[in-house]
C-alpha cells in the first residue's frame, strides 16, 4: 500500500506528516506500507491508495484522487494523524 | 555532514511582536538573514510562496512553519524558531492565530532532514509545546535548543 503526503513544495509539511505517519505505521507495525511526499503540481505522477494534504491545498486536488484523501488541519499531533489515519487503512484492509 | 547539523540557542527567539503574517516571517528569519545563511531574497520566496498556494503553512494550531524550495538563497541549511507574544492572521480557518513560527531553510530535498526530524519529534509532545510557548529567557532557549537536538533516541534507527 503507498501513502502520499502532499503539500504546496514538498519539503515542508508534507515532509513532517510523512514523518509522523511513518512513525504511527511502526508502531502499528505496518511495514507494507510506502510513504512518500509530492508538491501538489505532481500530484498526477504520484499515484497513491491514500493521499494526505491540508484543507487549503485539497481544494486543488484532481477531482478522482479526492476520496482517497484525508484532510488533516493538524500536521504535528500524531494522536489527531492517527484519528484520521486508521479508518482509512481499516477500510482499505477489507 | 547534515547528521550534525543542530540547532542553537541563537536561533529560538522569545516573545517576538509582528504587525502581520509577512513582518512574522520576516522577524523569525532575522537570525538566519543576520548570520548570512539565508539571503533576503529566501525571505521573499517563503512569503510569495505563501501569496501564491494560501496559508496552508499554519500546519497545526498557532504554528506556521515557513519555508521556500531550496535555492541559492540558501547558503547554508538551517532552522530558526520564534515564539510571538501577540497572535498573528496567516488566514488559516483552522490553525489561526499564530504565535509560533518556525523557518526551514536547506540547500537541498534532504539537507534538512535529520534536523527537522529532531524538530517534529520535539513537536510531537505537547508538553515540549507548552514550555517553549512559555520561554522568555536565555536560559530556556538554551534548554529548549538541547532538547531539540538531544532528543529523538527512540525513533533514530
Amino acid at each position: 500500500m503507498k501513502i502520499v503526503a502532499v503539500c504546496g513544495l514538498g519539503v515542508g509539511s508534507s515532509v513532517i506528516a510523512k514523518m509522523n505517519i511513518e512513525s504511527i505505521l511502526s508502531e502499528e507495525k505496518r511495514d507494507d506500507i510506502d510513504v512518500d511526499t509530492v508538491d501538489l503540481g505532481s500530484i498526477t505522477s504520484a499515484p497513491a491508495d491514500i493521499y494526505v494534504t491540508t484543507r487549503e491545498l485539497f481544494e486543488g486536488f484532481p477531482d478522482e484522487d479526492r476520496d482517497k484523501t484525508i484532510v488533516l488541519t493538524n500536521f504535528v499531533d500524531k494522536n489527531d494523524i492517527k484519528a484520521h489515519l486508521d479508518p482509512k487503512l481499516e477500510e482499505l484492509d477489507k | 555532514m547534515s547528521d550534525t547539523l543542530e540547532i542553537t540557542p541563537q536561533e529560538i527567539q522569545l516573545n517576538a511582536t509582528a504587525s502581520n503574517w509577512e513582518d512574522a516571517i520576516k522577524v523569525a528569519s532575522k537570525p538566519l538573514v543576520d548570520s548570512n545563511r539565508i539571503t533576503d531574497a529566501y525571505v521573499n520566496n517563503m512569503i510569495e510562496s505563501v501569496k501564491k498556494l494560501g496559508p496552508y503553512i499554519v500546519i497545526a494550531p498557532g504554528l506556521a512553519l515557513g519555508h521556500a524550495r531550496p535555492s541559492e538563497a540558501v547558503k547554508e541549511t538551517s532552522f530558526a524558531i520564534t515564539t510571538f507574544q501577540n497572535g498573528i492572521k496567516f488566514g488559516n480557518k483552522d490553525n489561526d492565530p499564530v504565535d509560533l513560527v518556525v523557518i526551514l531553510a536547506s540547500t537541498s530535498d534532504t539537507a534538512h532532514l535529520s534536523l527537522l526530524q529532531k524538530i517534529v519529534t520535539f513537536l510531537n509532545d505537547s508538553k515540549n509545546l507548552d514550555t517553549l510557548r512559555g520561554a522568555t529567557t536565555h536560559a530556556d532557549a538554551v534548554l529548549i535548543a538541547n532538547k531539540i537536538n538531544g532528543g529523538n533516541q527512540h525513533e533514530s534507527s
